[in-house]
């Protein structure tokens, strides 16, 4: 097994972003295990919708914020050696789509992959593991992601 | 393992919304499909049938396959169509669900519910909405296999 760390925030911007950039830097491979994002202060009745896009990217975007990861393993455990970026308004290039949503955002997304089916980023590959917002109703989120490092 | 991405497609009529073959000398292993859609803000039911095909259907688009593993994995042998509105030749079905739109459809069946398919008999998994909806509406999601051989 490796070593699990997670990082999250509670923030959307109001235009077309990159909601969360995960890279995996030179030697080190990455496995996503789980994304969840809910909503935060979107109390209308009808159904508000937005589109998410899970996907790989070759590029940083940018204008964003940057994150620390926190460890799952707690005190004694190594930093993580992914970099972490938030609300990117420029948004990184789509090379490989995994998974697209039209997310209801009365109900939280819960992206939880078998072990089989867990994306992997390698130094070798598109580094980048991107959760991208697309069009549809604005509001802030609380949002979290989950994976695993190897090297 | 491999996956592929709907795309937002307007979707109005009954369609094979996803369909994926296994060719020759190739088994396929279904792990997961996920679906949503956009525009239709009320409750309703899509009528969705899972079954085998033994040949493919038209009027759609070709997939993007997506190894999971990234870099170094091989491409994927396995084809996927996308929203193929003259439908493909139903054989055996697998399942039948009413998905109420508002929330996501996931059929994540356990190791050993998995669909196969081999090149030897029926070689198509489609997942099939059965009428049309009350309106167009784009749809989202993807499917995801495992390929040996």
């Amino acid at each position: 097994m490796g070593r699990m760390y997670t990082f999250a925030g509670t923030k959307m911007n109001s235009t077309l972003s990159d909601l969360i950039e995960l890279k995996a830097p030179d030697g080190i491979r990455v496995v996503v295990h789980e994304v969840r994002i809910s909503v935060l202060d979107q109390i209308k009745r009808e159904v508000p919708r937005v589109t998410i896009n899970l996907h790989r990217s070759e590029a940083s975007g940018s204008l964003g914020s940057t994150g620390t990861p926190v460890s799952l393993e707690g005190a004694g455990a190594p930093a993580s050696d992914c970099l972490i970026e938030t609300d990117n308004l420029t948004r990184a290039n789509i090379t490989e789509s995994f998974h697209t949503i039209a997310w209801n955002m009365l109900i939280p997304i819960h992206y939880f992959p078998t072990p089989e089916a867990r994306p992997v980023l390698t130094a070798a590959g598109d580094t980048f593991f991107i959760v991208k917002r697309g069009s549809g109703t604005v509001s802030d989120v609380a949002y979290s992601i989950v994976w695993e490092e190897f090297g | 393992m491999y996956t592929c991405p709907l795309t937002g497609t307007s979707v109005s009529a009954a369609q094979d919304i996803i369909e994926l073959q296994a060719p020759d000398g190739v088994m396929i292993v279904v792990h997961e499909v996920r679906l949503s859609q956009e525009d239709i803000a009320a409750t309703e039911f899509f009528a969705l049938k899972m079954h085998r095909g033994t040949a493919t259907g038209t009027g759609g688009s070709a997939g993007v396959e997506v190894a999971l593993g990234g870099a170094g994995e091989p491409a994927a042998d396995g084809i996927v169509e996308l929203h193929n509105t003259t439908q493909s030749t139903e054989t055996s079905v697998l399942h039948t669900f009413r998905w109420n739109v508002l929330t996501e459809f996931l059929f994540l069946p356990t190791p050993d519910m998995r669909p196969v398919l081999t090149a030897s008999s029926a070689n198509f998994f489609i997942v099939e909405l059965e009428a049309a909806p009350s309106g167009a509406t784009n749809m989202y999601g993807s499917i995801t296999w495992e390929e040996f051989g």
